[in-house]
């Protein structure tokens, strides 16, 4: 499966469906349509779809990761499952030592739990979306609500993994390490919402600046932008 | 974190860019090109209440 996704790699598809988009529009405009109108409706398309496979994708690779054996991705980590199975006891090898039953008995699930897919999908969902839809954000408010709502999305999905880092402190028994780990993430989560306090405050300033110096008002509207950006990405990180 | 837990949060998210885009589409149908101040800052105070909502969950934690 994983030459398949090589093969069809999702970039590629989408780049090769944006290149069809000029020779469509080209072709359509033989036949009197406006072309201007076509090619952003085409374009419309174009991202709707590759939206739609993005969530498909992600979907489908959930319900592989809960329901089948984890394949491993490299030669090097085929290598050590297979030792750490024969360590286990739950391998036969041959006398020369190569296992020859570790596929068939290697039916434990993927590492990931349930609830993290899911709220991996929720984020990656939610970047998708957003990703749809900023780029047909033309006016400078249009593209500050977009802002604003990229803030609410990341701090929804800070709580989201606040909640779970709780339910991990409230498993732990009293301990040095237990508050040393509540500590750890109080300061980590007091920075992720600095950061989106920074940005809401960006972004408030540009709205301010945009009738003074509109050049300056989408510098700072870019950074916050940017900012928000980072953050989802790190909170990603943290949920995996 | 509950399945059910991340659903909702997708639902959440979902939402508030379904609001972004229903404003949006309301703003055109309306022939602007863009959107009010008015209706710029009702997501303003959303992105607000959702950062104090954080940082109250954070200083809850124990």
């Amino acid at each position: 499966m994983l030459n398949i996704i090589k093969k069809f790699d999702a970039g590629t598809i989408r780049a090769l469906a944006i290149a069809t988009v000029p020779l469509l529009v080209l072709i359509a405009s033989l036949f009197g349509v406006d072309e201007l109108m076509f090619e952003e409706n085409v374009n419309l398309w174009v991202d709707r779809a590759a939206a739609i496979a993005a969530a498909l994708a992600v979907a489908w690779a959930a319900w592989e990761r809960l329901f089948k054996p984890t394949p491993p991705l490299t030669e090097t980590a085929a290598k050590l499952t297979e030792e750490r199975l024969v360590q286990e006891g739950k391998t036969v090898v041959d006398s020369s030592g190569n296992a020859i039953a570790g596929l068939q008995l290697r039916n434990e699930r993927g590492h990931a739990k349930a609830a993290f897919l899911a709220l991996l999908s929720a984020v990656a969902l939610g970047a998708t979306a957003c990703g749809t839809l900023f780029p047909s954000l033309k006016s400078f408010d249009d593209r500050a609500a977009g802002a604003y709502t990229l803030v609410s999305s990341v701090a929804d999905s800070a709580n989201a993994l606040l909640d779970v880092r709780q339910r991990e402190l409230n498993q732990m028994e009293p301990s040095t390490a237990r508050e040393e780990k509540l500590e750890t993430i109080r300061r980590d989560f007091t920075n992720v919402h600095e950061q989106l306090e920074r940005a809401r405050t960006a972004i408030d300033v540009a709205r301010s600046l945009q009738d003074i110096d509109f050049k300056s008002a989408e510098n700072r509207l870019d950074s916050a932008v940017k900012i928000l950006k980072a953050l989802q990405e790190y909170l990603e990180k943290e949920g995996a | 974190m509950k399945v059910s837990d991340a659903i909702t949060l997708m639902l959440t998210m979902l939402e508030g860019i379904d609001r972004l885009r229903k404003a949006i589409s309301k703003a055109r149908s309306e022939g602007r090109d863009t959107l009010t101040k008015e209706e710029v800052d009702g997501f303003a105070a959303d992105a607000a209440t959702a950062n104090q909502r954080l940082l109250e969950n954070i200083n809850s934690l124990s």
